[in-house]
């Protein structure tokens, strides 16, 4: 579904991803996992266009999207939800999903795809029309991922670090709700900082340096002495 | 000591000529909230809306063209027909500038410096190429928009003034359902507030830039036609509604919808009542003065966010 072939990016001068190469399956529950600065963020601003590779191709459901704008990349249904939800704070919780169905594809069904998000994230219906600012940290993840979902035909939702800034209790909300979206036959991808979130990942990737350290289960992965290493510093 | 039948009059200028420069300056902020850069070129836009329709309704037989005389058009549109081509083209003349002028500029170092200096650039330009065309002179429409007026009591308020009114308003109420409801309108807000994730959302950035610069572009050229029915139509006739507009935008708070209606209610209130207490002259200068009193004690002027 998503493949990177060798990708190099970065900011400028510096380059951030230093030859990267993966590759997420249809469906697919996966995981990016390392210490921070290291590229994780970078991998997924490259997927979805916000930056641009300086070598290397970004493949999605067989298409060729290297340096695609992200608007195009997300009408293809690759969802990218930033991290710290990012959603529009001067805007009502129905204006900031009602702007994740902006694609003409999207506008059109825009009424059916809202029951569809307020069905699965009924905590949100109730504050439709409070302004975005005024939300909770795990009110406004939530919030980011229904956005996301408001697009048709979403495919894949890569969606960076869900549970950065939350208590952990919410952590555990955020989880079950990518559990019910995976349900749905939608393949996500998550950044995470903490191994323990994702053991139950088809796939993790761990990312050292601008390049992908260890791939493979999650047990494997998580068991890892590489992984020990990374996040217990050698 | 002024008597009180006197206030009245200017309150109601205030309200007449506030609604007038509600819609000059809400191009403004529309085009900065959303594009990130102060248009100076907002004047010649104003300007040059109001020539267009001055053009297209004379029946004079001849104007003069780099000092010859040519034939006009002759079309002799009624006023209130004029302006919709008018307000059509410079919408297309704000699409074409942010194409040509501000794109390549944006994303880039000093954004804000080096495209003030562009559009100051191309207001210095339209305004050579009016003065080229129609010469320096002082113009007003060959007929009056509409004749008459209405009486209450002491007050008389002019058709004029009541379309005046009634277009800005009217214009301003749509332009609010449109950022509220319509898809272009949400695209153009989650743009102002942010940029990335708008691009994620599916929201093509540069497309939205385009038509916010066309729309700015545009409320200018009305603003244009409708103020220049009751003011002569020269080359730098835009010159103080620009500055008018920068006054009210800063003041009711950069990028800020509501601030930019208040503020502008407020400015004319100010000059009106200025000018018939001390002096004409003074007007605009106090209502700079209450700018900058308001600045000082809020920087981000009365409804400005804070930057996220």
């Amino acid at each position: 579904m998503l493949v990177l072939e060798n990708v190099r990016s970065g900011y400028g001068q510096v380059e951030v991803l230093k030859g990267v190469s993966l590759e997420i399956k249809k469906g697919e529950y996966a995981a990016i996992i390392g210490a921070n600065g290291h590229g994780k963020t970078t991998i997924l601003r490259t997927a979805s266009g916000l930056l641009r590779p300086s070598s290397g191709r970004v493949k999605f459901d067989g298409e060729d999207i290297t340096g695609m704008p992200p608007y195009k990349v997300a009408e293809k249904g690759l969802i990218h939800i930033p991290e710290g939800a990012r959603l529009f704070p001067q805007m009502t919780v129905q204006e900031n999903l009602v702007a994740g169905a902006f694609a003409k594809s999207s506008w059109r069904n825009k009424a059916k795809n809202l029951a569809r998000v307020y069905q699965l994230f009924p905590n949100i219906a109730e504050r439709k029309n409070q302004l975005a600012l005024t939300l909770s940290g795990g009110e406004r993840q939530t919030v980011a991922i229904a956005r996301g979902l408001m697009a048709e035909n979403v495919k894949l939702l890569m969606i960076d670090e869900p549970s950065a800034g939350l208590a952990p209790i919410l952590i555990d909300e955020v989880y079950e709700k990518i559990g019910e979206i995976r349900k749905t036959g939608v393949g996500v991808l998550v950044v995470e900082q903490s191994p323990k979130r994702i053991a139950d990942c088809d796939c993790i990737y761990l990312i050292e340096n601008g390049e992908v350290r260890m791939q493979g289960s999650a047990k494997e992965v998580l068991e890892s002495k590489e992984v020990m290493q990374a996040y217990l510093g050698s | 000591m002024v008597e009180t039948a006197l206030l009245l009059p200017p309150l109601l200028s205030a309200i007449i000529l506030g609604s007038l420069y509600a819609l000059m300056a809400m191009g403004l902020t529309l085009i900065y909230s959303t594009i990130r850069i102060l248009n100076f070129a907002h004047g010649a836009f104003f300007m040059a809306g109001a020539y267009i329709v001055w053009w297209l309704n004379t029946p004079e037989s001849a104007t003069r063209l780099f000092g010859t005389m040519i034939p006009v058009s002759g079309l002799q549109l009624p006023l209130f027909v004029a302006v919709i081509p008018a307000v059509i083209i410079i919408f297309g003349a704000g699409v074409v500038t942010q194409k040509a002028l501000i794109l390549p500029l944006i994303r880039k170092p000093n954004t804000l410096i080096t495209t003030l200096v562009a559009t100051l650039a191309l207001a210095t330009i339209l305004e050579s190429v009016a003065t080229v065309i129609f010469g320096g002179g002082r113009f007003s429409y060959a007929q009056e928009l509409v004749v008459g007026n209405v009486r209450f009591g002491e007050l008389i308020v002019t058709y004029v003034e009541i379309i005046q009114f009634a277009v800005a308003i009217g214009v301003l109420a749509a332009l609010y359902l449109f950022l509220k409801k319509s898809r272009i309108g949400i695209g153009m807000r989650a743009v102002a507030q942010d940029l990335d994730a708008a691009s994620l959302c599916g929201i093509n950035t540069q497309t939205v830039y385009l038509l916010t610069f066309g729309i700015g572009a545009a409320l200018a050229a009305l603003a244009g036609f409708l103020l220049t029915n009751t003011i002569f139509l020269s080359p730098s006739v835009g010159a103080t509604p620009l500055t008018i507009a920068f006054i009210v935008v800063v003041f009711g708070g950069i990028g800020s919808v509501p601030g930019t209606v208040i503020a502008s209610y407020v400015v004319a209130l100010v000059q009106q009542y200025v000018t018939l207490l001390l002096d004409p002259s003074w007007g605009l200068s106090f209502a700079f003065i209450l700018m900058i009193a308001v600045l000082i004690i809020r920087p981000r002027g009365l409804f400005g966010f804070k930057e996220t």
